[in-house]
């Protein structure tokens, strides 16, 4: 089981995510819907999830700003993009993200992504 | 005397702008285009300056211009933007020389063109441009959001055990299609890139982007076997393309594996080099329902109304053949059995390639073979260049 916090600002796209991710065994410990609400969300979570599934073109602060501002709080953190536009490919990486999944994603590839990584 | 009525008629015959600067920044001389496209009379002229007529945020720089010759330099070349007399700008190119008197610079004579429709329309073109790439970024974005609702939502009664085994199917079907819709607007932003800009191109492993693409095609199609018989050597033959070469062969496959019915979809990948050129040239065979000679006109060129009577072969042939163009290659298709559409379909790209055997040998041939390479190279570069061409014209025939 990996204990998740999901980041993106489509509220309905949280709901399906967290359903499919509980079928596959594992757990949403908490919701952002923008880049500053996850630091936010992250600085309270105690325990820290084990894995950060990440937007990046939310209102407020974007993907790859936040993760950037997450891994100077916490170099541990792992921080996987789930985004639809790979051109930020590398900018993701380039931040510290661990992996970058294009939407959309199959649950079956979530999966193996988070096993990946939190691993 | 004949000479200088000569010069005279000319400039004040011709369309550019003419003027001569002196030294406090008055005007020795303007011509009648001068006058009529900055708005002033003759008296009005000998009143202003420089300063009136250069647009305020050009002003310093082209005083400078300016100085520089009168300091008997030359200025080629130049970009200027002139205020009207109304207040209205115009844009210009042209040139600046020194008058001599003697020894002496006295003015500065200004050669102009009035760019300013074509500016205008250069600019206009540029905002059309970012407008159509930033409506259809936008657009690919939030459609891919809501398919991956979709997908996700059908993938929740795919998952759960206590749904009906009977509609299952259905969920399935809903699968595939959103898979194919994210295909072709993936493919809609792919070819919004590629006209925005060209990437640069670089040396390709050939049989490893075959290799890539028939493993993504196989990915996409679990219900299928598909079987690939390919004559590439990995690490033997590298071609002149970017990173999205991978996507021809996978356009080119996953169309044979679509449209074939067939459980088991056999397709062949062979090769030959061009010789004595710098190219290969690759085949792509299938032997799937074929493409009817009406069809195969324009294949390569999306017109929307032929995308049913072309099974929905949507954008992907579209954005091989502009992917092959600029790698300063063809496509070209064929029926598998000549003859016969119905037997499968033929593709053949030929590409620019390199091959180290190839380079050795090149190495030590004389002089007059290696003419007879650089001659046929540029032969082929020019049916391709031709072919393209031809493409295009029948687009554009296509859209009147």
């Amino acid at each position: 089981m990996v204990s998740i916090l999901i980041v993106d600002d489509d509220k309905f796209l949280h709901k399906v995510l967290e359903r499919i991710l509980m079928i596959g065994g594992h757990q949403v410990v908490d919701h952002a819907y923008d880049g500053a609400e996850a630091l936010k969300k992250f600085i309270q979570l105690n325990p820290k999830p084990d894995i950060i599934l990440m937007d990046h073109r939310m209102p407020v602060m974007n993907g790859t700003t936040a993760t950037r501002k997450l891994l100077q709080m916490d170099q541990t953190a792992i921080i996987i993009f789930i985004s639809a536009d790979d051109s930020v490919y590398d900018e993701a990486i380039d931040a510290g993200a661990k992996g970058f999944l294009t939407k959309p994603i199959r649950s079956a590839n979530l999966f193996e992504a988070l096993k990946q990584y939190s691993e | 005397m004949d000479n200088i009525r000569l010069f005279i008629d000319y400039f004040e015959g011709t369309n550019d702008l003419i003027h001569c600067v002196l030294p406090d920044g008055s005007f020795e001389f303007v011509n009648k285009s001068w006058l009529e496209t900055l708005g002033y009379s003759d008296i009005e002229a000998t009143r202003i300056g420089l300063k009136d007529i250069i647009f305020k945020g050009h002003l310093e720089h082209h005083l400078n211009l300016i100085d520089t010759v009168f300091q008997g330099k030359t200025c080629s070349n130049i970009e200027v933007t002139f205020k009207t007399n109304t207040g209205d700008v115009v844009y210009c190119e042209g040139n600046l020389f020194p008058q001599r008197d003697g020894q002496e610079i006295t003015a500065v004579q200004g050669f102009f063109r009035n760019v300013t429709e074509q500016k205008i329309a250069d600019n206009e073109l540029q905002e059309a441009e970012a407008r159509t790439n930033f409506f259809v970024d936008l657009m690919v974005h939030d459609l891919t959001n809501i398919f991956q609702e979709l997908l996700s939502t059908l993938e929740i009664f795919e998952l759960v055990s206590d749904f009906p085994v009977h509609l299952k199917e259905y969920v399935n079907e809903g699968l595939t299609e959103i898979e194919r819709a994210t295909h072709l607007i993936g493919n809609v932003r792919k070819i919004t890139r590629l006209s925005a800009k060209k990437t640069e191109l670089e040396l390709f492993d050939l049989a490893e982007a075959v290799s890539s693409a028939s493993a993504k095609v196989e990915s996409s199609f679990p219900e299928k076997q598909i079987v690939l018989s390919s004559t590439l050597v990995p690490d033997k033959y590298a071609v002149v393309a970017d990173e999205f070469l991978d996507d021809i062969f996978y356009s080119l496959f996953h169309n044979s594996v679509k449209y074939n019915t067939a459980n088991e979809v056999h397709i062949e990948v062979y090769h030959e080099l061009v010789k004595f050129t710098p190219f290969i040239r690759i085949h792509v065979k299938d032997h799937g329902p074929g493409i009817s000679e009406e069809e195969k006109e324009g294949i390569f060129v999306r017109i929307s109304h032929r995308r049913e009577s072309i099974m929905g072969l949507g954008l992907g042939l579209t954005i091989v053949n502009q992917l092959i163009g600029n790698y300063g290659g063809y496509i070209t298709i064929s029926d598998t059995v000549e003859g016969d559409h119905t037997k499968g379909t033929t593709f053949t790209i030929i590409l620019q390639c390199v091959q180290p055997s190839q380079v050795d040998q090149v190495e030590q041939t004389d002089q007059s073979t290696q003419l007879s390479q650089a001659d046929q190279a540029a032969e082929i570069a020019k049916a391709a260049q031709a072919a393209r061409a031809a493409q295009k014209e029948k687009a554009e025939k296509e859209i009147e």
